[in-house]
């Protein structure tokens, strides 16, 4: 086989064609509902994102899972359609309409093509203003939930994911599932489920959110003619919930018998999305644990083989987030990969990155920017952020300059003020036969079982 | 709707297919190459190796260190994955389009020079990584094992579709050096693989790209077939009671049906949709909603070369016995048998096939793909533009013609599982 040319040569890359997150507009309807808009005009597609600044967070106590509850229930029929009927009415359609509801919001979202746009805003609007919340759907809804619940002894994976947010938050709403637990879920009433609607679901704690095929005079249009009799009920106070590190490294071992692999989950409190420090954070995160080229995945993959992938994120929310690293390894070197985790964390903290680290680091968050905002879905989730965290809008439009502007010095700071590897939680889920001995030689451990939700 | 994708296509003399689709709205392209070998193509013993091949198609070749391929790519933001399938393996970096040139040129390495980059280390590494995935994604997971078992009853044992693609554990354990150097050199050739770039390039700068980094590389001509044809049809139902360790009783039940683009294949495939997209499908609602049975319930086509299954699943609630699941299952299956399907469904679901094919279109990642698809599976890229047609031209007799012949009992895999 012959090369004319030197096939060793790396080709370097041409000169890169502008891109940037889109500008988009706000407006306020008379009621105080915000609508953003950004045109995405590709293809003929609409992406609606209906943010409701109220989540899981606000469940009340007793109550937890609510938020997700009702969300669950705007989709099971309004006053004048049932459950099967708007459903059908919808998938008629080719229309994709979905709520949901995490730690930071509740969300109603829906993707339609342009020609089914009156019928299908029709129905999201029946859906959001004339939920029915029968009684009959409540059950059953809660019926399949319980169900939900019960699987989570099936899988080693949720059992420690579980198991470690109760390790951070204790007893607080962050430590029980976004969905709640069985004791709490089977107390779900229809008066629940209407006072945490009416209290939440109101324009003032709302944004519409519109990407895709319409113009500005379009958008304002339908935004007015399908929101503007939305009304307020009374005004609520938010407040975050205050968390504090644990004192000192623990570590949970949950006995699955005849587990094939041990699933570990390793972290502390992380960082609030608001903190100043963010782009710091996240880059010091891409380098620990954020992409394959990470140094855990390294280690712990392309040298040691004892996983298929692991991973560390800082899961911001408005309120304290986790620090979390995530694995499953094969039981025999449970410990040990346990034990590398943790060099790894400390060694964040022991020197400065290189600067290979940081340049590569910074160049895959700032080159993965176009394929992060190519389709309108993708645009609209960008938004949402936006809306949800109440960052600046130009947040996108300048977050490449952000990123580049991260020293090493403040990766090094964030890793010794954001890491904690001596107050670390760490949970590991398997068959305990073999590896109990050993972990407690090295760990302070707490042995326990899990428990089915019945 | 109408679909009409723009492509050119062409081949290199080495016997490479290319193809280029320009879409400048976004500044990235997709380089995507398919190799048309899968997990057909082993052998027993050697089950799961066209897999652990791909992972090693990750560690570097002649020009290219160890770990240089993903740290190239990550490194300007570049989205970088393969998969492996039982008739194809794929590979794909969707990255800044300024960078198609680097894409091309890993591309073109790995498929001309892997080889003397191989070391029994990397080997030993991969196998040590695969397993971890096996146990990841089958051993360690409630239910892990269904579609392994499900091969393993619905195929006879040298049938190439008879063993899951991720290979079992010993097989796995037994790979070799010379296993990857004889698998590379047999199906590793440009007559073997379809390369298609997607998005935002030149069309003169990337034919000059592609022939300069692809156009020397020489291998094989003819890949040996996959030779094997499936009879077991219409054989006799198979059940088989698993137990594992979960807490819901589960149905998994298979029906031999025509490969992968034959007519009565995409009139199975309709039928999945029309039992189980979105709530107002037949099995959500008869089984989840209204009967309160099934936790879930679905069904599904493998779109497999020379013969394919139909898979229907349904997940029993707390408390309910997986019997009574299987009537009420049975009797869903009965209903589209003796023609109780009607007009409204029919639009219905072609409404959701074309929705769905415009939403996927948002991706160039997912066009390349597709192309590249439609290429190997049925040699023309342009079979995809083509594809919304045959879903919007099929007629309820169809659906019934084909349920009426394979939706038998005699033509069936029944697999259970069960709490311990």
């Amino acid at each position: 086989m012959k090369n004319t040319f030197d096939r060793s040569k790396i080709p370097s890359g041409q000169k890169p064609r502008a891109f940037n997150f889109p500008e988009f507009d706000r407006f306020k309807l008379k009621n105080g509902l915000e609508i953003v808009f950004a045109p995405h005009r590709k293809l003929p597609i609409l992406a609606f994102q209906l943010v409701i600044k109220s989540g899981a967070s606000y469940d009340p106590q007793g109550k937890e899972g609510i938020a997700s509850f009702v969300c669950e229930l705007l989709t099971e029929g309004t006053k004048s359609r049932s459950s099967y009927d708007f459903s059908h009415a919808l998938e008629d359609l080719g229309t994709q309409f979905s709520a949901h509801a995490d730690w930071n919001g509740s969300f109603i979202e829906m993707i339609t093509v342009k020609k089914q746009l009156k019928p299908s805003m029709d129905l999201f609007c029946e859906a959001l203003f004339y939920p029915a919340f029968k009684n009959e759907e409540i059950d059953r809804v809660r019926k399949r939930l319980l169900n939900q619940r019960i699987r989570v002894a099936d899988n080693a994976g949720s059992i420690a994911h579980e198991t470690f947010s109760r390790a951070l938050y204790d007893d607080s709403r962050y430590g029980l599932p976004v969905i709640g637990v069985s004791s709490g879920i089977k107390t779900f009433s229809d008066k629940d489920v209407f006072s945490f609607y009416k209290k939440v679901y109101q324009p003032q704690n709302a944004t519409l959110i519109i990407v895709g095929d319409l113009s500005m005079a379009e958008a304002k249009k339908l935004a007015e003619d399908n929101f503007s009799a939305w009304e307020n009920s009374q005004p609520y106070k938010i407040t975050e919930p205050i968390f504090s590190q644990k004192e000192q490294q623990r570590l949970f071992l949950i006995h699955k018998e005849n587990a094939q692999q041990a699933e570990i989950r390793i972290g502390h409190l992380g960082i609030e999305r608001k903190n100043p420090d963010f782009f710091a954070v996240a880059i010091l995160n891409q380098i620990l644990g954020g992409y394959f080229l990470s140094r855990i995945n390294l280690n712990l993959r392309e040298d040691k083989g004892y996983t298929y992938g692991v991973s560390s994120r800082f899961v911001a929310r408005k309120a304290l987030g986790l620090f979390m690293i995530n694995t499953a390894v094969d039981t025999p070197n449970a410990i040990e990969s346990v034990k590398e985790i943790i060099k790894e964390i400390k060694s964040m903290q022991q020197e400065m990155v290189t600067d290979q680290e940081l340049e590569q680091a910074k160049g895959y968050l700032t080159g993965i920017f176009p394929l992060a905002f190519e389709s309108g879905s993708q645009i609209a989730a960008g938004l949402s952020n936006i809306v949800v965290f109440d960052l600046e809008d130009d947040y996108y439009r300048k977050y490449r300059e952000q990123i580049a502007m991260v020293t090493k010095e403040q990766v090094w700071n964030a890793a010794k003020k954001y890491l904690h590897p001596d107050k670390l939680s760490i949970v590991v889920c398997t068959d305990k036969t073999d590896v109990e001995a050993g972990f407690k030689k090295e760990f302070d451990v707490r042995v326990s079982e899990y428990e089915a939700e019945g | 709707m109408n679909l009409n994708l723009k492509y050119k296509e062409y081949h290199l003399a080495n016997g490479m297919r290319v193809i280029l689709h320009e879409d400048k709205s976004t500044p990235i392209v997709s380089v995507n190459m398919w190799y048309h070998v899968g997990s057909w193509n082993e052998r027993p013993g050697k089950t799961g190796f066209a897999h652990l091949f791909e992972h090693m198609m990750f560690q570097g070749s002649q020009n290219v260190g160890s770990d240089m391929h993903f740290r190239l790519l990550q490194s300007i933001g570049g989205s970088v994955n393969g998969s492996t399938s039982f008739n194809r393996t794929n590979y794909y970096e969707t990255v800044p389009s300024h960078y198609l040139e680097l894409a091309l040129w890993l591309e073109a390495d790995r498929m001309g020079f892997l080889i003397p980059a191989m070391t029994q280390a990397k080997l030993d590494n991969q196998i040590d990584v695969v397993k971890n995935e096996r146990r990841q994604t089958v051993d360690n997971q409630p239910y892990g094992t269904w579609l392994e078992k499900m091969l393993e009853a619905a195929y006879p044992a040298d049938f190439p579709y008879h063993w899951p693609i991720i290979g079992y554990m010993e097989d796995i354990d037994n790979a070799s050096l010379d296993d990857v150097s004889t698998f590379f050199k047999t199906y590793y050739s440009p007559a073997n693989a379809s390369l298609c770039i997607a998005g935002d390039f030149d069309e003169q700068q990337a034919r000059e790209y592609v022939e300069k980094y692809f156009g020397t590389i020489e291998g094989v001509k003819t890949i040996p077939p996959v030779k094997s044809t499936f009879k077991g049809r219409f054989s006799g139902e198979v059940r088989e009671d698993v137990k594992d360790n979960i807490q819901l009783p589960r149905i998994h039940m298979a029906y031999h049906i025509p490969a992968f683009g034959e007519e009565e294949w995409y009139a199975a495939d309709f039928l999945s949709d029309l039992l189980s997209t979105g709530k107002s499908s037949r099995l959500y609602h008869a089984l989840v909603y209204e009967q309160q049975l099934a936790q879930d319930a679905y069904a599904f086509t493998f779109g497999t070369e020379g013969t394919a299954l139909m898979v229907f699943v349904a997940t029993a609630q707390k408390g309910v016995a997986i019997e009574k699941l299987e009537d009420a299952l049975q009797k869903e299956i009965d209903k589209i048998i003796t023609g109780n399907v009607n007009t409204s469904e029919m639009t219905r679901i072609k409404n959701q096939i074309e929705a769905q094919k415009l939403r996927e279109l948002q991706s160039i990642t997912h066009i390349a793909d597709s192309l590249n698809g439609a290429a190997v599976h049925f040699n023309d890229p342009g079979y995809i533009n083509r594809e919304l047609e045959i879903y919007n031209a099929i007629i309820k007799n169809d659906v019934l013609k084909m349920a009426q012949k394979y939706l038998k009992k005699s033509n069936r895999i029944v697999l259970n599982y069960l709490p311990k």
